[in-house]
Formats: structure tokens, sequence, C-alpha cells
């Protein structure tokens, strides 16, 4: 067996718009990157929570979307764009879809309780 | 669909200012910046201080207030556009001169106050820069891969004690990959020191599988800072490192501007950070 090799363009791509993987954009400009105070507070225990957050919830959006996993763009809770109803390519699939879709709900709700209960202290 | 984005706010409605990043004074990059777009599609400007220079556009105030921007984090597709945005005009300056991005989402009620954040800084951000002149960021990731851990099709246990072996197996096939990944990162660590391609190396913590349709399990997440004539060679390096090595699968990105590099290694910035003392509540 070969191992295999990707490689990847990041961040200087030529053509704007075609920026790479959002999952190491997200990683880069929420977590890395020069800190200085602006005049608008951002809580940045709220963007630590965010990258929590995404990195449960959206570890590699473009591969999600590439399996037909998106479901948090029919979320009305996620997202404004909920209304469009989703494609349903084969019943075995959407099954398999809708179960993985379940189990991400529930763990993002007890990821959500966890992260609220800083706040009520 | 309907984006407020797309007409031009009234006028008399007060500005924020919004930081992308921070440079030296360069006429090249200064040119390049004015015809960039920004964040929701606003033109950018250079912000001239005494030795450097902010990357800024000017913003509607009320689309950018606390709760806004919290908001915008909270809404995954806001989120992506914000950061691609955010993340397009810091990558199209980094290709022609030395950047230090700024976080995303830093926000001045004024020019003046952003000045006054830039000369407060002026000495740390110029050493940093010329520090990353001619540098570029590298992202190094290496999974373990699955497919070395799971046991043959047809092999079935015939007894308790097989089936024991088999799970011992299978455990170890696993333990393996792990160690083969990490091993290859040290690996590729060190290869790259000892052969003087690289300046400077960060660790971050790996991609967990949660939700990743990515095969493996991700065990390295490396940032490399490559000086920029040692590109080819940095490649070529890891890429022969890690086709010897069986049970593991790596990926480079890049090139990418110095996110990684443009603050102190975390034991330093944990001494004394007054910026972050600011924002924190």
């Amino acid at each position: 067996m070969t191992d295999s090799l990707t490689r990847r363009s990041g961040g200087l791509s030529p053509q704007p718009g075609s920026a790479g993987n959002l999952a190491d954009i997200l990683e880069r400009v929420l977590d890395k990157g020069v800190v200085i105070a602006g005049d608008i507070k951002i809580n940045l225990l709220d963007i630590e929570l965010l990258t929590i957050k995404l990195r449960l919830l959206v570890v590699s959006v473009d591969t999600a979307r590439e399996m037909g996993i998106d479901w948090w763009e029919h979320d009305p809770t996620l997202s404004s764009r909920a209304v469009r109803p989703a494609p349903s390519p084969d019943s075995a699939r959407t099954a398999e879809l809708a179960a993985e879709n379940a189990r991400l709900r529930a763990e993002l709700q007890s990821l959500n309780a966890r992260l609220k209960e800083p706040d009520d202290l | 669909m309907i984006s407020e984005h797309d007409t031009a706010p009234p006028t008399d409605l007060p500005d924020a200012v919004y930081a992308y990043a921070v440079l030296l004074l360069n006429e090249a990059a200064e040119r390049s910046a004015r015809e960039l777009r920004g964040v929701d599609g606003l033109p950018v400007r250079i912000l001239r201080g005494t030795g450097t220079a902010a990357v800024v556009s000017d913003v509607p105030a009320e689309a950018f207030t606390e709760e806004a921007i919290a908001q915008r984090l909270d809404d995954i597709t806001d989120l992506e556009r914000l950061a691609r945005d955010h993340h397009q005009v810091i990558a199209a300056l980094a290709s022609r001169t030395a950047v230090l991005p700024l976080r995303l989402a830093t926000v001045y009620l004024d020019d003046d106050s952003l000045l006054r954040r830039l000369h407060a800084d002026d000495g740390h951000f110029r050493a940093t820069l010329n520090r990353l002149e001619g540098h570029d960021e590298w992202g190094v990731k290496i999974y373990a891969r699955p497919q070395a851990t799971t046991p043959p099709p047809g092999d079935r246990p015939r007894s308790g004690r097989d089936y024991l072996r088999a799970r011992r197996t299978s455990r170890d096939g696993h333990d393996l990959a792990l160690q083969a990944a990490a091993d290859l990162g040290a690996r590729v660590d060190r290869t790259l020191a000892e052969a003087n391609l690289v300046t400077d190396v960060r660790h971050h913590r790996p991609q967990p599988a949660a939700l990743s349709a990515e095969p493996g399990e991700n065990v390295v997440n490396a940032a490399y800072l490559v000086p920029r004539e040692h590109t080819r060679s940095f490649q070529d390096r890891v890429e022969l490192l890690a086709a010897g090595t069986v049970g593991v699968r790596l990926e480079i990105t890049g090139p990418w501007a110095p996110y990684s590099f443009a603050s102190p290694p975390p034991e330093q910035s944990e001494r004394a950070d007054p910026a972050i003392a600011q924002v924190t509540p």
C-alpha cells in the first residue's frame, strides 16, 4: 500500500475566491494572528468557545459539503438559508444522514449546554 | 437573495475602522492594497503610522458592534464569509510584503484610536515584521491511517482466544499507526531544522476527527516558517520523509500568511501581554 500525500493550496492562491480549506482558514483567523486591543470589545472567551464549537461542528466544512452533510444550512437556529429543502439522492443515504444528523444535534446540544454554564456564574 | 451589503450605507451613519493587518510602510503594498476588497466587499485603504501602517476598511459602525459581531460569528454562513473576506485581504498582501495578520474582527472607533495602538506597539511590530520578511507559513498535517488498523476481511476469529488476539492486534495496529504519525512528525521537525530549511515551528492542537470526513486521525498539526528561497527544498524533504513511512497520510498546506508566527510563542506571551489583558473581561 502506498502512502498518500496531499498538497493543498492555502492562502496565497493567485485567483481570489479560491482560498483553501475553510477549517484551516478558521483555525488561523480565529486562533492565530496578533491579538491587539480593539475599541469594540470581542469577548475572547466567546471566541474560544466558538472555536471549540466549530471544531466539533465543522472540522472540515468543505469535506462535509462534498459528502452532502450540510444540515446546518437547513437548521433555522443555525442558518437563514434553512428554508431551502434538502435534496435526497437515495433513501438509504438519507436515512444514514438523518441518523448522523440526530447524533450531531445531540452532541451539539450537550456542548451548547456545557458552553452556556460559565455564563450563568 | 437580498444582501444589505449591496447598497452603500447612508453617509450620515458613523463609520468604524476594521483592521486586517499591520505592515511596514511600503509603496508597492499600498498600491496593491487600494485594489483590494475587504469585509462585506468594502474598499481597503492604508492607514499610515510613524513606522508601520495598518490595512483597514471603513465599515458601518452598526454592523460591527459587539452584539453584531457576536451574531456574525454565531452563524456559520456569516462566519465563513467574514473569515474568507478577512483572509483574502491578508493573503493578497502577504504575497507582496511581510504582514502581521490581526485576529478576526479587530475593530476601532476611528483612525486616531488605531494610530495610538500602532504607536504603542511600534517596536514590537517592526521587530516581528523584519523577522517575517521573505518567509511564508506552511502547514503540515499528519494523519494515522485507519486502514492500517483494521484486520483483513474474512479473517474471522474461531475461538475466544483468537478473538482476543485479533482485538489486541487491531489495537496494537492503531497504536502503531499513531506512533508512526508522531514519529514522522518528529522526523520532519528534526530534518528541517538540521537542513536549516525553516526559521521557526509551531505545533498546534490536532484537528479532532469528530465530524471530519478526513480519513484517519490527525496526530500532528504543525506550522513552519519557511524562507521563500527554501520553498521547494522544504516540500521535497517533507514529501520524501512521508513517502518512506507506512501507516500515515501527510498533507502540506500553504503558502499562508504567517498567522502562526505573528505572536510570540505561548510561553513568552503568557509572561506579559497587555493587549490580551485588556480585551479579557
